[in-house]
């Protein structure tokens, strides 16, 4: 976790010069957040698998369009995981067959979303905002019997709402970023019948 | 687009860093206890059963006998839990496994699978090491789809796996004859020698546990 701290604040640096240079240093108006994320599922989602998520980040970049309104895009990755205890399970398609084994269940969704944000105030110290976002959700869902795995992925079409707040540690440049985020996918497979989870967003933010 | 690519090629890092479940786990737990009961069988009426005593072994495209302490004590465990069950097994008067009684119910057979590749060994489909028997279900394993097509099948017994089948003695002569209850011990006598013989017999006994409706003492 370390090295992917280290990686994203030389990530941060860097993509913060570059886009720095591309706008000419005109004004301050883009922001770029990098987020860790802890994620909860909903619904069959945590009937599925009910640990939380501990494994997920997002890159969420916005330009201001107004001095209350954004557009902008985010990228994310949320892996939820969980080993069960041995147990007996009857097979999904044949109510005959029983199956006693160990399973491991994943499931990742990776969005790649549009985001507009409406914040209450205008720029002015702590920020509080909302969003709303769609965009392609790429879903990989693994049910492992012992060794067999039972896998699919796919691409659909999701939601997102957001609430939360940036707090500056230094004007104008940078600062924490806090939000919730709740992503639906109508994504079905197995027991899995539409996907929906919460991101507790924990990041921090560039303004250029 | 270029900041898109970057954002994407870093989630493919950081994504890269999840877990391998199949790394995740001990041999004995990749071991996995299929069972299949009938649908039309009717198991009260089931009381004297046989056991061939010993153990049919697929080796690629042979099929042989074998006849180890293992194999014995898988059989006898099969044996134990038939008594749990309220079941009487058919014996001569030597001991042997008896199919001439005219009560004879059910018979049951056990194969194990060694030094397979792949499903290859179960292509063949059927074995005549035992009355006659051959067991059609075998070929409909490879690459049928069973679980879920394009992935490994839960039900391509490869090498290490052990099969009980039990068969219904009045439809013997049946050309095709289908087991009226399977049990497959999958990949059982994989993994750490040690743990073999418990783990193999363990197995049988789950087999038999999630199998409440053949216990004639409910």
């Amino acid at each position: 976790m370390k090295k992917i701290l280290i990686l994203l604040s030389i990530l941060a640096f860097t993509f913060h010069d570059a886009v720095s240079q591309d706008a000419g240093d005109v004004e301050t108006n883009g922001m770029l957040a990098f987020n860790y994320a802890i994620s909860t599922g909903f619904g069959s989602t945590s009937d599925y698998i009910d640990n939380v998520s501990f494994r997920g980040f997002n890159f969420d970049y916005r330009r201001r369009l107004s001095s209350n309104v954004s557009a902008g895009v985010l990228i994310g990755w949320t892996h939820f995981y969980q080993k069960l205890d041995r147990d007996l399970y009857t097979a999904p398609d044949n109510p005959n067959v029983a199956v006693n084994a160990v399973q491991t269940r994943v499931l990742s969704s990776i969005p790649i979303s549009l985001q507009g944000h409406y914040y209450f105030t205008q720029n002015s110290g702590i920020d509080p905002y909302v969003g709303f976002g769609m965009g392609a959700y790429r879903i990989e869902y693994e049910k492992w019997w012992g060794a067999i795995q039972d896998r699919d992925d796919q691409w659909k079409f999701g939601l997102n709402l957001q609430a939360g707040t940036t707090v500056p540690i230094t004007k104008d440049y940078l600062g924490f970023n806090f939000a919730l985020v709740y992503h639906w996918i109508p994504y079905t497979y197995n027991e899995v019948d539409g996907i929906s989870y919460l991101n507790l967003n924990l990041g921090l933010y560039l303004n250029f | 687009m270029k900041r898109i690519a970057i954002f994407g090629l870093l989630i493919g890092v950081v994504a890269s860093c999840a877990p391998d479940p199949a790394r995740d786990l001990t041999a004995e737990e990749t071991d996995l206890i299929i069972t299949r009961k009938s649908e039309t069988h009717d198991y009260s009426q089931d009381m004297l059963y046989a056991i061939f005593d010993q153990v049919i072994e697929l080796e690629d495209d042979t099929i042989k006998l074998s006849d180890t302490d293992l194999d014995r004590s898988i059989i006898d465990q099969i044996r134990a839990n038939m008594a749990d069950y309220g079941y009487t097994e058919s014996l001569d008067s030597l001991g042997n496994p008896d199919t001439t009684d005219p009560n004879l119910d059910i018979v049951l057979l056990v194969a194990k699978f060694t030094q397979t590749e792949g499903a290859a060994a179960v292509q063949g489909g059927y074995w005549q090491g035992y009355p006659g028997y051959w067991n059609p279900w075998y070929q409909g394993y490879p690459g049928s789809g069973w679980y879920n097509p394009g992935y490994t099948a839960l039900y391509q017994y490869e090498s290490g796996s052990v099969i009980i089948d039990m068969f219904d003695w009045a439809k013997r002569n049946e050309e095709i004859l289908f087991p009226i209850w399977e049990g497959g011990l999958r990949g059982i006598l994989t993994g750490n020698a040690e743990s073999g013989n418990s783990r193999v017999l363990n197995a049988v006994d789950q087999a038999f546990r999630q199998s409440p409706y053949l216990n004639k003492n409910q």
